[in-house]
């Protein structure tokens, strides 16, 4: 096994979930990851070994995964599909049923919210950083947070 | 109209991110407020249902074999596009040259009696010291290990920038170093109370790591007058700086 291959696998279930939940589609999140480990790879002279590599990867995956979904979007719409979603949130009777709510109330988030949404409160990173890696300012991620936010808390309710 | 002015203070209020102040506003209303803390409740519980979701998701099928695929296909074109000027390549023998004289250096450190290596006197650790240093020892090797993955990773990235030759002389600098890591952790497995084998299993990891650390950062890229200068000189005279 190559040392890429090795840093592949070691990586591979957390970009494709965040690639998967990002575009909500399975068959693009493949797509989507492939291209993230591609770019990884044409850019590794860049790593300088100074941080861990996941630290390095991630930065790179959302602004891959962002690139790509907006211009594949632009070209092709696809639904969401109750199955695509059961796939994510996992085996029903391993899981609340309101994760299963939650994961379907998140995927029909506008495509901004649901990006901000899923880097703060899911994934833990800081409005500056969110910043930094999506080009948007700290306020619109402010922004798109509290529409996120409102918007699952009234999906959830009803 | 207050009911209105603190909730759209509940999402920086839950984050963390209000003034002192601020915080104690919002505190005082939702002691008298059933709505608003109905409100944050609410909010807790969706930031609680998303911080508990999977953050990984393994994705359906094995997606490597074409990311193998696509990554050769990279390589090629990379190989068949890229010129690289001689300057570049003198550069990269140089960086040959200090691979060699590291990778040496490890295999002559790991060789030296272990007496030799190790200044402290025998006695004048305790036991509880030994066992702390050898537990050291053993994460320091785990870390190096993966640090070493990971900067394998980034030098078989770049190695197609480097003169077939130049790969030739660095990958067997490598494999000697390899060599020492093995007949170290060989000799671990059979005697794994001598601490002093971490320690130079440990340094032979450093080794690793500064050898592969420095091949990364000897990034010099042919500057704009070197290719300014190819253009102006015949190869020949290049071939000669």
């Amino acid at each position: 096994m190559s040392a890429f291959e090795t840093l592949y696998r070691a990586n591979v279930n957390k970009v494709y979930g965040l690639s998967y939940r990002l575009a909500g589609d399975a068959l693009l999140a493949e797509e989507l990851t492939q291209d993230v480990f591609v770019r990884a790879w044409q850019k590794l002279a860049t790593f300088r070994g100074d941080s861990a590599f996941s630290s390095w990867l991630y930065p790179l995956a959302i602004n891959v995964i962002l690139g790509e979904r907006r211009s594949r979007q632009r070209r092709n719409a696809r639904v969401t599909t109750a199955a695509d979603l059961a796939r994510v949130a996992g085996p029903v009777e391993s899981r609340p049923a309101l994760r299963l709510d939650l994961e379907q109330a998140i995927a029909k988030l506008p495509a901004g919210a649901r990006c901000i949404f899923l880097l703060h409160d899911v994934e833990g990173h800081g409005h500056d950083e969110i910043a930094r890696i999506t080009g948007v300012t700290p306020g619109t991620s402010k922004a798109q947070l509290h529409r996120a936010r409102r918007l699952l808390r009234e999906a959830l309710r009803s | 109209m207050r009911c209105e002015r603190i909730r759209g203070l509940l999402d920086d209020y839950v984050d963390g991110l209000l003034s002192e102040a601020a915080c104690h506003e919002v505190e005082a209303h939702l002691g008298e407020c059933e709505a608003c803390r109905n409100e944050d409740a609410e909010l807790r519980a969706l930031l609680d249902g998303a911080a508990s979701l999977d953050r990984e998701l393994p994705p359906p099928r094995d997606l490597w074999p074409d990311i193998e695929a696509r990554i050769a296909a990279e390589r090629k074109e990379s190989v068949s596009r890229r010129p690289v000027s001689p300057r570049w390549r003198f550069r990269m023998s140089l960086a040959a040259a200090a691979v060699a004289i590291i990778a040496v250096a490890a295999v002559v450190l790991h060789r030296q009696k272990p007496s030799s290596v190790i200044p402290t006197a025998p006695g004048t650790l305790s036991v509880a010291d030994y066992d702390r240093e050898n537990d050291a020892m053993i994460v320091a090797a785990r870390s190096y290990v993966a640090a070493t993955a990971e900067l394998t990773a980034a030098w078989e990235g770049r190695r197609d920038e480097f003169s077939p030759e130049t790969q030739t002389v660095i990958d067997e600098n490598l494999r000697i170093i390899d060599d020492s890591l093995r007949e170290l952790n060989e000799a671990i497995r059979q005697d794994p109370s001598r601490f002093e084998l971490r320690r130079l299993l440990v340094a032979a990891h450093q080794k690793k790591v500064g050898t592969l650390q420095m091949l990364l950062r000897v990034d010099v890229p042919p500057s704009r007058a070197d290719w300014r200068d190819r253009k102006l000189k015949p190869y020949s005279e290049e071939e000669k700086s």
